[in-house]
């Protein structure tokens, strides 16, 4: 793809999971804010400055329009990353307003540990749902009152996404609860299951979109009484006296300024409503072609009986290990031969480690940028590791 | 067991690339990442913590990396090799601690850090050393000797600590001066006449007035291996010639001012013959052992004794007294003082080994 000039024919990037090659028009955008409005946007009144504030607005709007939200509903704030978004909310939620907190077994690190700290602050319980083969959670087993939920809808081992997202949401809600989403994963690919989703709040990175290095979170409106401001400093204030001061998210139209301590990264913020422009811009071809790639791979690693597959069907994010065969071996043979895969835990060593007892794994995760080639190279190593 | 290798292999290397570092700081910067990381794996093991990879998995994975793809058939045998090398390391490492810690208390507690053979051991004082028998013939004696060698070891340890008292251990030999100083302090020097080291620290004695600063006792000590050869062939019979000196007459009455023992030993010690060569060297090298016994008789008509108390020094020489004399003392030298190479000289409530320095 030309998007992806610059990656060698011999370079085989497959851990688009971690983070996606940026495409050319998305490093052009930043090199654009860099080269012809370098600027500190939201409070300068030159004109570099105003085309800044009005490319991020873009992007905000941008983004909620991505998935279909409303912005009478919600609001995008922009952060470092995920994990970070997911921790500025769970540290200013209110902990009085929640009996328990719940996660899933097969979170990644970033809602995992964040709602161990949450628990610990609020004096609640912490309880974790089991994930079925699916990516579903059977919502009989759970009771949502007054419970804070955060979850991934699409995991990092292998992409099962949460298929019943739509009727966790409206159980959590019905059972007075609050639910976060931890979309890191499903952006790229399976961003169809957030469409219209009523959480409230989704948070993102958009280095796994696309974009470049990013948080975001996608707030409702109607979380804000929830949220009592601790993290706080310049960018978000229209007032301040010796020993009290006035929000900016207390006028609507600038609402997002309650998670935006600081300067933001402008110049990636404009890059990345580039890259949703971008993505939204693949063609069946390029599905076609991303799908076709992941199901090779799939088909090739089930067809192995050394290699014990987690994924039940094809996903472009797949991991696996090799009977008697260490991971980061195979990391560093695969990287011999050009192919960039990440190996071990992937940040869920709670259920990849503890529960499931597996030794570390390797992962391959794929992106628009694939080629037909790089998965003749990855079977063919991969044939000649096996045997 | 690859993990024991690997932190041995990085204590190794870490050391080295402390040193290259001195040299060449952008190396060193480069390596010292990687041993952070690797040594942050080993605090992490030490508590008990889990370490994703460490320096064990580094050196194993970058090194089958490498294999796998081009002979995936030799990995299984390779890592079988790492893991053997990696036993081997460990148990050259152990033994090479044990060993050190071995030399190392020996060194502290006997002098020497070769048991078997002091003077084989260069980090201590140069000796004239008192060693064991031939040696293990076979690995079942050495692993005999190896254990002998601790009891020596351990057995010696007390003497650390013990506050030597000279007159406790009853040896017989030469006060150097006849009218002993009663203010002064004691001191023992054992030597053997044939010991060039014993030579190099009667002079530094003499030199430096050790023996006016101390009761010096004498004590003639004819180093005998343990295959019963006498290290230096003449020396029994000087020491024999020397002790019936001391003796005659009255044995509670003698002193170096009526006793030609001092004047033998000093001779042997201090003086050369019309060649220039050293009596020492001419007694361990050239008399036989007829030529050194006549030597030492027409020694004695030198310093006053007529012939018929040349022969009854003679006779007192070859007497069993002078024989239990002798045995006595080296019972004490070897058992008591646990001296394992001479010169030892005991003053100051401690023991030296070597030659003396002031």
């Amino acid at each position: 793809m030309s998007d992806f000039d610059y990656l060698a024919a011999d370079d085989i990037y497959l851990d688009s999971a971690c983070q996606s090659l940026r495409p050319r028009p998305v490093i052009d955008a930043l090199n654009r804010y860099y080269t012809e409005h370098n600027s500190c946007g939201e409070r300068v009144k030159y004109a570099w400055g105003r085309k800044t504030d009005e490319l991020v607005e873009d992007t905000r709007d941008a983004l909620l329009k991505f998935l279909k939200l409303k912005s009478r509903d919600y609001f995008v704030s922009f952060t470092l990353n995920t994990t970070y978004g997911i921790n500025l909310l769970l540290q200013q939620l209110k902990p009085g307003l929640f009996k328990k907190v719940m996660t899933s077994d097969i979170e990644h690190n970033s809602p995992f540990l964040a709602t161990m700290t949450f628990a610990k602050k609020a004096g609640i319980p912490r309880e974790l749902m089991i994930r079925e083969r699916d990516g579903s959670i059977n919502l009989s087993n759970y009771d949502f009152k007054k419970a804070l939920v955060v979850v991934n809808c699409a995991s990092n081992i292998d992409g099962r996404k949460l298929l019943n997202l739509k009727d966790l949401v409206k159980t959590v809600h019905k059972q007075g609860g609050v639910i976060i989403i931890d979309a890191a994963q499903a952006m790229a690919h399976s961003s169809d299951i957030l469409e219209k989703t009523e959480a409230d709040a989704i948070c993102g990175s958009a280095h796994k979109v696309y974009g470049p290095s990013l948080g975001f979170m996608i707030v409702r409106r109607d979380l804000l009484p929830k949220i009592e401001t601790s993290f706080i400093g310049g960018g978000m204030v229209d007032d301040v006296d010796k020993e009290k001061y006035q929000l900016s998210a207390e006028s609507p139209n600038h609402v997002y300024t309650k998670f935006e301590s600081g300067l933001q990264a402008w110049g990636e913020i404009i890059a990345f409503g580039e890259s949703l422009k971008w993505l939204e811009k693949r063609t069946k071809a390029d599905k076609k072609n991303l799908a076709d790639c992941s199901q090779r791979l799939f088909d090739f690693l089930k067809s192995q009986p050394r290699v014990h597959l987690l994924n039940e069907e094809a996903n472009p994010t797949m991991s696996f290990y090799i009977d008697g065969l260490d991971s980061h071996m195979l990391g560093q043979a695969l990287s011999n031969e050009g192919i960039m895969a990440r190996t071990g835990y992937f940040c869920v060593h709670y259920y990849l480690d503890h529960v499931r007892h597996y030794p570390p794994l390797i992962r391959f995760s794929f992106g628009y940028h694939i080629r037909p080639s790089d998965i003749d190279k990855t079977i063919n190593v991969l044939e000649r590791i096996l045997g | 067991m690859v993990c024991i290798a690997a932190f041995i292999i990085l204590c190794l290397m870490s050391v080295i690339v402390a040193f290259l570092s001195i040299f060449r700081r952008d190396i060193g910067k480069r390596w010292w990442k990687t041993f952070k990381k690797a040594w942050g794996c080993v605090g992490k093991r030490l508590t008990l913590q889990k370490c994703e990879t460490g320096f064990k998995e580094d050196i194993k994975n970058s090194i089958l990396s490498k294999v796998i793809v081009k002979k995936p058939k030799l990995v299984k045998p390779i890592s079988v090799g790492i893991e053997v090398v990696a036993v081997l390391i460990v148990l050259v490492t152990v033994w090479s601690l044990v060993e050190g810690a071995k030399a190392g208390l020996a060194l502290w507690s006997l002098g020497t850090c070769n048991v078997q053979r002091p003077e084989a051991c260069s980090l201590s004082a140069e000796v004239c050393s008192i060693d064991g028998d031939s040696g293990p013939k076979n690995p079942i004696e050495a692993i005999g000797y190896w254990f002998s060698d601790w009891g020596e070891i351990f057995s010696a340890i007390p003497d650390k600590f013990r506050d030597w008292d000279n007159a406790q251990l009853d040896l017989r030999g030469i006060m150097v001066h006849a009218n002993v100083d009663k203010n002064a302090k004691s001191a023992i020097d054992i030597f053997d006449p044939g010991c060039s080291v014993c030579l190099q620290s009667y002079r530094a004695q003499k030199e430096t007035g050790f023996f006016n600063e101390y009761n010096v006792l004498l004590v003639p000590f004819p180093i005998q291996n343990g295959d019963g050869e006498f290290k230096y062939k003449n020396s029994k019979m000087i020491v024999e010639y020397v002790m019936a000196s001391v003796y005659q007459g009255n044995p509670e009455t003698y002193s170096g001012a009526v006793s030609p023992a001092l004047d033998i030993i000093d001779r042997i010690f201090m003086e050369k013959d019309e060649d220039h060569k050293s009596y020492q060297k001419l007694f361990n090298d050239y008399y036989s052992a007829e030529e050194a016994e006549e030597k030492i008789k027409s020694w004695l008509v030198e310093f006053g004794y007529s012939e018929a108390e040349v022969g009854e020094i003679e006779s007192r020489a070859k007497s069993s007294e002078i024989a239990e004399i002798i045995a006595k003392n080296n019972d004490i030298v070897v058992n008591n003082i646990h001296a394992k190479g001479i010169p030892t000289m005991i003053y100051e409530g401690g023991k030296h080994t070597g030659a003396y320095k002031q």
